[in-house]
């Protein structure tokens, strides 16, 4: 098991993808280093066999390494950044329907994303919540929400699986995941800034 | 007094009413949502509306698309539309930054952080050690080829939506699995739907005389122990006669462990992993285990349990659904059958919807109406399926 360096890399996330873009490859060992773990958690969750999850974290990195050209930091942190990538390409060998086109397009998506989002309040503050506030968050959660949440995040299933599974009706199923999401918003900016609660733009 | 039937005055009871409360637009504007005028009417002319309004139904995908949630399908659609509409798109984005902060979840130490979904936990979470070295070996080869796979794309660099447009070209047709997946982890949406009941009554009714005779030994046994005990006497042989019997019927316990193992294979069966209640304290031995088997369209559910010790004469082991949040009382699906071999086990046609969690309880053998004690084990939904 791979521990990090003794003496810890001192370039922050934004200079290690600037380093990526660079070609400078111990700074993807170092990013590896940081998330490599929870990248491997989250993906294994979803597919629950081992072998898998290690490829598409390998695939997950390697996506990393060949669009940091065009990724700017502003875009999101690189550790969201990565963690989008090993969801969405989790999820896709889930459902059976890998293919490099179709993955292209979702990464694309996916930047396009956390670009919008780094227009937004709550992405400041969100790197200053700690994991246990986030558990606290979704504990909080009435449990149907929380359900469809995990079910979907971690569980990697579809909307309309969780529908089946529980005997839930579909439309029920997507309304309690942005209920739940909304409420953890609320209840996460409420800790750290709660000018986070409201929309950016909302006033003006 | 007349019996004219009335029509109730309220959604039906499958919980489909709960859709409208999602309402208003996007965003988190409270004002927003409290302005909703009426639907219900327009001019005092009733107007029935079917299904969620489009919005309505846009802002829920919004959710389901940053949770990957969506078929392939859907998810173009909403791709499309992140990039037409500045509401949507915000939408999308600040779901999104909630939904970035959940992987950090993972890494807590708390057996219990995902209640929802059993899976692997703590150090079972560690990537093996050479997935480091992997990685840059595949990062040096890409390096050393001429030309890379997919290299940087300079047009990637303008601040968007130009590679849009390739998200707005026909879906490939969805479920084609490519092989990637080993079979048994084949996506269930990509199979067809079980055929199951001409081939699956059949054998559930064999198992179920199987079962009869099992019940019927363990019903003599207990009563047995029961007289045995009553009486007091030095019969302590016979007893370990009748136990040599029902060891003897764990061919019958292997009948039920296959009408269990033929709920679980259903395609569209989901599997509910049963752990100690950590509620019920030391009165759960800590490596009991079990697995519900839970099919929605086959109407069938199923339960295995290990590691429990047999109910005392007069008692049995009851499996129940829990309702959504506690908030409803819990549901018995049935008493369960504790074979020799110290397996529970359950199996039964019909089922409830739209419940929370499995919970197993001891109960008087013919079963309760709701749980006398506190529940022992818990049951969780499986994502692995």
């Amino acid at each position: 098991m791979q521990d990090g360096p003794a003496v810890r890399d001192s370039r922050s996330d934004e200079e290690l993808l600037a380093d990526i873009r660079a070609r400078d490859d111990s700074a993807l060992a170092e990013l590896y280093d940081r998330y490599g773990r929870m990248a491997f958690s989250l993906s294994y969750r979803i597919l629950g066999e081992r072998g898998v999850a290690e490829d598409v974290v390998q695939e997950a990195f390697l996506a990393v390494w060949r669009r940091a050209a065009g990724y700017t930091p502003d875009r999101g942190a690189a550790r969201s950044w990565l963690m989008a990538i090993t969801h969405n390409l989790s999820i896709d060998r889930r459902r059976g329907r890998y293919r490099r086109e179709l993955t292209d397009v979702q990464l694309d998506d996916v930047e396009f994303r956390l670009a919008t989002g780094s227009e937004d309040v709550f992405t400041h503050v969100s790197s200053s919540i700690e994991a246990d506030e986030i558990r606290g968050a979704l504990r909080d959660l009435p449990a149907e929400q929380r359900q469809a949440i995990e079910l979907a995040f971690f569980g990697g299933l579809s909307h309309q699986e969780i529908a089946d599974r529980t005997g839930t009706p579909l439309g029920t199923v997507k309304g309690r995941m942005r209920l739940g999401l909304r409420k953890l918003r609320t209840s996460l900016a409420d800790l750290h800034d709660t000018s986070a609660t409201t929309t950016p733009g909302a006033t003006t | 007094m007349t019996p004219r039937p009335r029509r109730p005055n309220r959604p039906g009871p499958d919980g489909a009413g709960e859709d409208r409360r999602v309402s208003g637009g996007y965003g988190n504007h409270p004002e927003r949502q409290g302005g909703r005028p009426d639907e219900g009417s327009l001019g005092g002319v009733p107007v029935v509306r079917r299904g969620a309004p489009p919005d309505e139904r846009a802002e829920d995908d919004a959710a389901a698309f940053v949770l990957g949630a969506l078929s392939t399908e859907e998810r173009a659609a909403a791709s499309r539309r992140m990039r037409a509409d500045a509401a949507f798109r915000r939408e999308v984005a600040e779901l999104d930054a909630i939904v970035g902060l959940l992987p950090r979840v993972l890494l807590l130490d708390d057996a219990d952080r995902l209640p929802s979904v059993a899976g692997p936990v703590g150090s079972d979470l560690a990537p093996s050690p050479d997935l480091r070295a992997r990685i840059l070996a595949g990062v040096a080869a890409e390096a050393r080829s001429p030309v890379a796979r997919t290299a940087p794309n300079p047009g990637a660099r303008s601040p968007r939506p130009a590679p849009s447009v390739r998200a707005a070209g026909p879906p490939t047709a969805s479920g084609g699995g490519q092989g990637t997946l080993p079979s048994s982890r084949a996506p269930r949406g990509g199979q067809p739907p079980a055929v199951g009941h001409g081939r699956f009554d059949p054998r559930r009714g064999a198992n179920r005389w199987m079962t009869g005779i099992l019940a019927a030994v363990i019903l003599v046994l207990a009563v047995a122990a029961i007289a045995l005990q009553v009486r007091n006497t030095d019969l302590s042989d016979r007893v370990d006669t009748l136990a040599a019997q029902v060891t003897q019927t764990s061919r019958e316990s292997e009948a039920l462990r296959n009408e269990v193992a033929l709920v679980g294979s259903q395609s569209n069966a989901s599997s509910w992993v049963l752990n100690p209640n950590t509620a019920a304290g030391d009165a759960v031995p800590a490596d009991a285990t079990g697995t519900v088997f839970y099919s929605y369209r086959e109407e069938s559910v199923a339960a295995e349990i290990r590691g429990l010790p047999a109910p005392a004469a007069g008692q049995a082991y009851q499996l129940w659904y829990l309702g959504v949040d506690g908030s409803e009382a819990p549901r018995s699906a049935g008493v369960m059958t504790y074979t020799a071999d110290g397996i529970a086990f359950f199996a039964t046609s019909g089922v409830v919807r739209d419940f929370q969690q499995f919970a197993v309880s001891l109960e008087p053998a013919a079963g309760s109406e709701q749980p006398t004690t506190t529940p022992i084990l818990i049951g969780t939904l499986s994502a692995a399926g």
